[in-house]
């Protein structure tokens, strides 16, 4: 009996012997197996540029507005309400659509803009359609991103006049929001969610399949012969030097006023017209401004960041005077605007 | 062990402290090499890489645009838009995973940063001057051949449409190729036609927009290409390469931080290890330590109910002795009696009385009462010894014919005697006896016959057997075994094999005293008696006996015993037993002696006093109350000196003997004895003394 008894034991200490030195074997090898040290990596050399992701409609300067744009469904949706929201604004009057109507061609289709307590804003509203593709915000470039962008007009005591701790008090109130920004923000209500649903939902605002992307997808049924000579002096006479890439504009700055002084012969000066030099105090950047996208241009007059041409054909004879330096015939203005105005694109599946 | 003693003053608690100070080194060391990851590395590294090619397509989109290949900005816009993404991922990759921020990578990144910024302001100018650039170079020939169209036939068209050959020619080549003596030339052209007033209306609109797109081409074509050399010539990728090295600095040192790291865990696991074997071993030779002990204990424990039960068991022989002796002693003085009375009896009937039967039958008995008695005394070692320097082989020899008769046919009888066998000290009468019993037990065992053996061999008791038979002593021995191949014996009989009366046979067959004497015999000659035996297979008796070194005496042949002689000389006759006494005295008188008679010392004393005439022979019992025999002859020797002395006694004394050997020069005569014996003795001790009184007659008067 005592002997099979200290046989056993003698068994369960070999066993635990062996159990022990096991664990300290792998405990001694295990930095090697958890932590390895990969070996030195040297920067790689330049990999070959993946060409397929651009793919262009050879030689054209302008390309067509892709179909569809991979977004969050649910941001959209937040996002759309968002911007047709009024408590955005101090006085819960003024929403985001107030002065970017998306029936409206993304504009109010006014001069300047009116924002709470009627006050007129300083600068022409460009359309909300296809900003998205725009490389900076504002017609001086001040924002980098949409994001950043809202904070203007919802801070402009002109327009909105609010902030973001009044917004999000309001916004906390409703229930319906607290649930869809709990379901897609960790962090719930937050300027950064509400900006980050709003600009999702501008992305989402394209106009593809305007008669001119389809000639340009490859169907020359899609313009008429005065359209598409329209198009052929829209590049010949060097409009496209700047009204190019997808957004026909949207990705340049330039001078309002290259070829002759266009401030001077409107006498009257604003500080918004000093343009992009308020945001970098550089001289070269005097009267410089974005040079904004062409897309559904018909539908969102008037033009220029002073709102100061009423027609297409004003905006066409100030461009081709100022910018081009040339004269343009009564003609070749009619021709370039029927093309401009193949540029209106769908949204929805409607034009705009 | 002087190394155990050293170990035994560490304890369990000093090893804890190495050890968890080695834990927690083990625990900080792991926690370190966290600080390296290698897939946040490499994705670092990656968009390092990514950042220097995109700075480089930048460029290379930027000449496109500038020579036209490229008739839109969106690439540009696209790359640069990306270089911002992965810069912010570069600029907050390192601090997040390092959880520090490191001066220099971030001063590196600053750096290049200001020249992103730098970078961002000349790409914006150039893309406007660039598209302005283009556009009067577009529409610049157009414009000419507007004007030539208008310019008229006359002196002054022809000189106009001259200075608008050579401006468009400068122009042109001006705007390919960058020479100032190129564009002197064109200025030169450009300020003769300047200077010319058209007299249409119409040409001298044509002319100033002739000329302010060659004045934007001139003009612009320099800015658009220092813009471009500019841009082309930042070091953009060589301020990335700047963080890249400062980075992997870092990392460098974190990589190698990690691989001391992985040697100091490797030392500590060592160390651990080391501290874990340690206190194994210990564990360990403690382990041993405890179970050799607790054998030991076991062991002790299993010895000491050994010697507990060896203890009991003699302490039991011991008591067992003492009655026995006790009894004997009683019995001898009744046997005395009984015998004497009976055989005075017998030679007083006349040999055809018919009472004569019973007395010889009384007589019989008391003879077979006797022997007994003699095997009580054997075995509580009581019996007097006479011990001689024996042979054993001689013994066992000279015994070997009576064996053979007293054992039977059905067994064989070998006798194996060891050669140059060393000799024993012992009583001649007391060896045989116990041969003999050991014999007669080994026929006993073997009732179908069988084979005994006696063995004689030296033999070395040493420490180990000593221990393992308690009772035995080292020393030279001589061994005497006694084997049958008989039935053999179980455990509990030899548990109590020794014991008187104990035997295995049918009542009435034996007395079971046999082995007993045996035992005593052996026991009192300081020897050992063992026995091994497998049931069914026999049994082996070991008797061994001290082993001398003197010679053998020779055997002194005892003289057959004749009629005893009659003598007339004064015995003092002292026994307190009556009856004894009065058979003594009765015997002696017939015998023609003179007999004093005292009951006790004291008397005995008295009458030695008293008497007038001579004694010769005390004749005393040594076991008495008041004095011994002994102690009698001692106060009696210098009354009278010329008297003999003969004790008579059933057992052995202190008083005359020493451990049951008689003391040299006393006369003894053991009860219970017969008149003849008496007879014979007394006679004997006077006739000794007789000479010895003639050989000095001639100094008395």
């Amino acid at each position: 009996m005592v002997r099979g008894l200290v046989n056993l034991k003698g068994v369960r200490q070999g066993a635990i012997y062996a159990l022990l030195v096991v664990a300290l074997g792998l405990l001694a090898i295990a930095p090697w197996v958890a932590f390895p040290i990969a070996p030195k990596r040297q920067m790689p050399g330049l990999r070959p540029r993946n060409l397929a992701a651009r793919t262009a409609i050879i030689q054209e300067p302008i390309q067509p507005i892709p179909q569809s744009i991979e977004l969050d469904r649910r941001k959209v949706e937040l996002g759309n309400r968002l911007f047709h929201d009024p408590r955005l604004s101090h006085d819960n009057t003024i929403s985001c659509a107030y002065c970017h109507d998306l029936r409206k061609g993304g504009t109010d289709q006014r001069v300047h803009s009116v924002g709470i307590g009627g006050q007129t804003g300083d600068v022409n509203a460009p359309t909300v359609f296809n900003s998205g593709f725009n490389f900076k915000q504002f017609w001086d470039g001040r924002a980098e991103t949409l994001k950043d962008q809202i904070d203007g007009p919802v801070h402009n005591p002109k327009e909105m006049g609010s902030n973001w701790p009044e917004i999000i008090g309001k916004l906390k109130q409703d229930p319906n929001y607290v649930a869809a920004f709990a379901s897609l923000y960790p962090d719930g209500i937050q300027s950064n969610s509400i900006k980050d649903a709003i600009a999702t939902f501008e992305r989402s605002l394209i106009t593809p399949d305007s008669p001119f992307d389809k000639f340009l997808r490859g169907d020359p049924t899609a313009l008429t012969e005065e359209e598409k000579a329209g198009y052929r002096l829209f590049k010949e006479y060097g409009c496209v030097a700047c009204h190019q890439g997808v957004s026909v504009g949207g990705n340049m700055f330039q001078t309002f006023g290259v070829m002759a002084d266009y401030f001077a012969d409107r006498r009257r000066q604003t500080k918004a017209d000093l343009g992009r030099y308020n945001v970098t105090g550089q001289e070269q950047d005097r009267h410089k401004f974005k040079v904004p996208s062409l897309r559904n241009v018909a539908r969102t007059a008037p033009y220029f960041h002073d709102g100061s041409a009423e027609t297409l054909e004003d905006a066409v004879r100030i461009m081709a005077k100022y910018q081009l330096g040339r004269p343009l015939s009564a003609r070749e203005v009619e021709l370039i605007v029927k093309f401009l105005k193949t540029l209106t694109g769908e949204y929805n599946d409607k034009p705009i | 062990m002087s190394v155990w003693g050293v170990r035994k003053v560490l304890p369990g608690a000093v090893l804890l402290f190495p050890g968890a100070i080695t834990f927690f080194v083990v625990t900080a060391l792991v926690l370190r090499t966290y600080a390296v990851d290698v897939e946040k590395h490499s994705e670092i590294v990656e968009n390092l890489a990514r950042l220097r090619e995109l700075e480089v397509t930048v460029k290379r989109e930027m000449l496109e645009s500038r020579s036209g290949l490229s008739s839109s900005y969106d690439a540009l816009v696209e790359t640069v838009a990306e270089l911002s993404r992965i810069r912010d991922s570069v600029k907050s990759g390192p601090s997040a995973i390092y959880q520090q921020r490191w001066p220099d990578v971030d001063a590196q990144f600053e750096e290049y940063e200001r020249l992103v910024a730098e970078r961002d302001f000349l790409l914006e100018q150039f893309k406007s001057e660039n598209s302005i650039l283009g556009n009067s170079l577009r529409y610049f020939p157009t414009a000419a051949m507007r004007l030539r169209a208008v310019a008229g036939k006359g002196d002054q068209g022809r000189a106009l449409t001259a200075l608008l050959q050579q401006l468009l020619q400068g122009v042109l080549v001006y705007s390919l190729h960058s020479g100032q003596d190129l564009k002197s030339e064109a200025l030169r052209a450009w300020a003769a036609l300047e200077s010319i007033r058209p007299e249409s209306p119409e040409a001298g609109a044509a002319l100033s927009n002739v000329l302010a797109h060659a004045r934007t081409i001139l003009r612009k074509k320099e800015e658009v290409d220092g813009l471009v050399l500019k841009l082309g010539s930042l070091p953009s990728t060589q301020r990335i390469d700047g963080v890249y090295y400062a980075y992997d600095a870092h990392y460098e040192e974190a990589v190698r931080r990690l691989a001391v790291s992985r040697l100091f865990l490797y030392l500590s696991s060592v160390m651990l290890l080391s501290c874990v074997a340690y206190i194994m071993l210990k564990l360990q030779r403690s382990h041993g330590e405890l179970s050799q002990r607790t054998a030991e204990q076991e062991s002790l424990v299993e010895e000491l109910k050994r010697t507990q039960g060896q203890l009991v068991q003699s302490q039991k022989m011991e008591a067992i002795g003492q009655l026995a002796g006790g009894v004997a002693h009683d019995f001898n003085n009744l046997l005395t009696i009984i015998t004497g009375r009976s055989q005075l009896l017998l030679d007083l009937l006349p040999p055809d009385d018919s009472l004569r039967r019973n007395a010889e039958l009384i007589k019989k008995t008391a003879d077979r009462a006797t022997a007994l008695t003699r095997q009580l005394l054997a075995f509580s070692r009581k019996q007097l010894l006479q011990p001689k320097v024996l042979d054993l082989n001689a013994v066992v020899t000279a015994l070997a014919p009576m064996l053979r008769r007293l054992i039977g046919e059905d067994v064989e009888v070998a006798i194996l005697s060891g050669s140059g066998l060393g000799r024993v000290n012992a009583d001649p009468a007391q060896i045989d006896q116990f041969i003999m019993n050991l014999a007669v037990n080994a026929r006993d065992a073997m009732p179908q016959g069988g084979r005994l053996t006696i063995a004689t061999t030296n033999v070395e008791l040493d420490e180990p057997f000593v221990r393992g038979h308690p009772g035995s002593s080292p020393g030279p021995h001589v061994m005497l075994a006694v084997s049958d191949t008989g039935v053999g014996l179980s455990a509990e009989v030899q548990a109590r094999l020794f014991e008187p009366f104990f035997t295995t046979k049918e009542p009435g067959k034996g007395t079971g005293l046999g082995l007993s004497t045996v035992y005593g015999i052996v026991k009192q000659h300081g020897g050992y008696i063992g026995v091994e035996s497998v049931p069914g297979r026999g049994a082996t008796f070991r008797v061994y006996l001290p082993r001398v070194a003197e010679a053998v005496e020779p055997l002194q042949t005892s003289a057959a015993l004749g009629r005893p002689r009659r003598g007339s000389q004064t015995i003092l006759l002292v026994e307190d037993e009556e009856d004894v006494r009065g058979l003594a005295r009765e015997i002696l008188q017939g015998y023609g002696y003179t007999v004093l008679e005292a009951l006790d010392p004291a008397g005995a004393l008295r009458i030695a006093e008293q008497h007038q005439g001579p004694i010769h022979l005390l004749l005393t019992d040594v076991v008495m109350p008041q004095m011994s025999g002994r102690q009698l002859a001692e106060r009696l020797a210098p009354v009278r000196p010329e008297m003999k002395v003969l004790y008579v006694s059933g057992y052995t004394d202190e008083a005359i003997g020493h451990h049951g050997v008689l003391e040299a020069g006393i006369l003894l005569l053991q009860k219970p004895f017969t008149p003849d014996a008496i007879a014979q003795k007394v006679y004997e001790v006077l006739e000794a003394s007789r000479s010895e009184g003639r050989g000095s007659s001639p100094r008395r008067p």
